[in-house]
């Protein structure tokens, strides 16, 4: 595939490229490499006068911030100095899953319905694209925007600092982004092969759910890693609609300073689980998030 | 979306005038978009309609219940100095952060687009900060910049660069905001502009090499001219993205030091949820919308004028 145009002849050139590519690495992996390190740091190597980077050559690791990421108490530390970061029993981290994994169920399945009815069924009143841009239009919208009617809605309804509200806001958040990778894969899918389970006798819903959806699974799963993502990450309405009962781990982190001054160990640990699930996603999925960030603006 | 076609199970039999197969056909077609659309309208367009009344309205915490007060929120914001002021940040903000990456996209597209060792490890190590929490990453870059023991102002003094106060002071506060960004962001241009400049056909590199075009008018005259119309796009994208700017502000700066890092987003969010003042927010939420959306109007207008996109 590589033809004679893209070879990098001279070898100036090269050296360039490739000092470019490697700068571009270094400022791309150093956060994430520094925030790996300082995880495993302890109050002197933190506070130490000029900044560690090598655990075991320049500083001697300490598990620190992980000990109390578990919430325990390191040996000879008082009890009252630790601060439960995922909260009493994990919590937090228990809020930020279930939050993100409902959300994303509820956004799957809706999604797959509108993308499954936008590319199979023609609405002659409403009309398909008309439908599809009022699905997308929604991400138009800036959160904070929104984030004070559903203040106002969840304050009547009773639901702030419940972990129903956040399904529900991330539900609509998360809606237009999957609802358009899913038409996309069902759209890309040979329509011949539901038709022919249809002709052997088959309902179109037995051919839906025994045909059409195994076929579709890379791109479902692939969105709802997508909405899981977003929802493990959100923030701001997080911050608006809970308190404490229904605390997220974005929002837990963003009060850690406000306590004791900052503890970078405490900090980096918990940044770190938090940034650990999208890494991944972004290492086995790497192939789809362009499409999918783009809204289909362009195809890889 | 092609129209579907119809079906032509074998168990067809008439029924009051219209198959039976047809008849599930019709139930099916509502009851797979009516929940969405439902679901959709009451809770994205009905707080958004609910919001204009807010908008027009004190909202009093504690003793509850909306008062209307006309437009008195929209007027204020005009005798508002600091909504002046982070307006114009936005703009500030949106304009550098968005002018950089697609510099530094194109820059890195291009060379990507080369024949090089490990292209493959590049691109998915490149990719790695588009999905990380905004929170946690702004707590790192907060560690890197920290004035006396962050790398940077260390790296720094290897060049014998005197430690910069980086989220001290407003210039560079908002510098690096603006780092964080382009740090997390530049990926996404780097890769949707890769993937539209590997649309186009190696042929026509070739046939333009063979007919003596240099590299550099073959960049001006198919690359970049084929490429506009996603580069548009994304551009748009970015910048709708980048004006919703929040958890890195709210994080690294808190909108400081003063005011000098207080983009729109976050004013608002000051404004509604710190004083409570919902209405005032509300309205203000209001007003970068609609001025976003005429903007994106005319900008789309335009470019369909001149032709750069379809």
């Amino acid at each position: 595939m590589p033809g004679t145009y893209f070879k990098v002849r001279s070898g100036w050139q090269k050296a360039g490229i490739y000092v470019v590519l490697l700068f571009w690495l270094v400022f791309t992996l150093f956060p994430i490499y520094y925030n790996v390190v300082t995880s495993f740091k302890e109050h002197e190597t933190v506070y130490a006068p000029r900044p560690k980077f090598f655990p075991f050559i320049d500083f001697r690791p300490s598990l620190l911030g992980w000990i109390h990421l578990l919430g325990r108490t390191a040996p000879g530390e008082p009890e009252y100095q630790v601060m439960k970061i995922l909260g009493a029993r994990g919590v937090y981290l228990r809020n930020s899953a279930v939050v993100a994994f409902l959300s994303s169920l509820i956004t799957v399945i809706l999604g797959v319905m509108a993308g499954y009815a936008l590319t199979r069924f023609v609405y002659r009143r409403w009309r398909n694209e008309s439908i599809a841009f009022f699905i997308l239009s929604q991400r138009m919208f800036p959160p904070v925007a929104l984030a004070m009617p559903f203040f106002v809605l969840f304050n009547t309804l009773g639901l702030l600092d419940n972990v129903a509200s956040l399904v529900i806001v991330y539900s609509v958040m998360n809606l237009p982004l999957v609802t358009w990778i899913v038409k996309e894969f069902f759209s890309d899918l040979p329509r011949e092969l539901e038709e022919a389970a249809m002709v052997d006798g088959c309902s179109r819903w037995r051919a839906l759910f025994s045909v059409v959806i195994p076929l579709a699974v890379p791109g479902i799963a692939v969105s709802f890693l997508f909405s899981f993502i977003f929802a493990w990450n959100e923030f701001l309405v997080a911050l608006t609609l809970t308190f404490e009962n229904a605390k997220t781990l974005p929002l837990q982190m963003a009060g850690l300073t406000t306590l004791r001054g900052p503890q970078y160990w405490d900090i980096a640990a918990s940044s770190l689980v938090i940034i650990i699930p999208p890494l991944l996603v972004t290492i086995f999925a790497n192939r789809y998030i362009i499409r999918g960030l783009s809204l289909g603006a362009v195809k890889e | 979306m092609k129209p579907s076609p119809t079906p032509g199970g074998v168990g067809d039999f008439s029924f009051w005038g219209e198959t039976m197969a047809l008849r599930t056909e019709r139930r099916m077609k509502y009851a797979m978009i009516l929940p969405v659309l439902i679901f959709i309208l009451s809770l994205a367009i009905f707080p958004l309609i609910f919001s204009i009344l807010i908008s027009l309205s004190q909202w009093t915490p504690g003793t509850g219940g909306l008062r209307f007060v006309g437009l008195k929120n929209f007027i204020d914001m005009v005798k508002d100095p600091r909504f002046t002021h982070a307006f114009g940040l936005s703009f500030l903000y949106v304009g550098s952060v968005v002018g950089i990456e697609l510099g530094l996209g194109i820059f890195l597209a291009m060379i990507l687009q080369k024949d090089v060792v490990g292209k493959n490890f590049f691109r998915v190590t490149y990719m790695l900060p588009m999905l990380l929490s905004p929170v946690a990453i702004s707590y790192v870059w907060k560690m890197i910049l920290d004035y006396n023991r962050g790398p940077l102002n260390y790296f720094l003094g290897w060049f014998g660069i005197a430690p910069v106060e980086w989220l001290g002071k407003g210039g560079t506060a908002l510098l690096s905001l603006i780092l964080v960004d382009v740090w997390q962001w530049t990926p996404f241009m780097i890769f949707t502009i890769l993937a539209a400049f590997e649309s186009i056909s190696e042929e026509l590199y070739e046939a333009a090499l063979v007919d003596g075009a240099s590299h550099a008018h073959v960049f001006f005259h198919i690359t970049l001219p084929v490429a506009f119309p996603v580069i548009i796009t994304v551009v748009l994208l970015r910048v709708i993205d980048a004006f919703k700017v929040f958890d890195t502000v709210y994080v690294l700066t808190g909108g400081g030091p003063g005011t000098a890092t207080e983009t729109l987003n976050f004013y608002i969010y000051l404004k509604g949820f710190r004083s409570f003042n919902l209405g005032y927010g509300t309205a203000m939420s209001w007003v970068q919308l609609v001025i976003i959306s005429i903007m994106f109007t005319y900008l789309t207008r335009f470019l369909h004028r001149i032709g750069a996109l379809r």
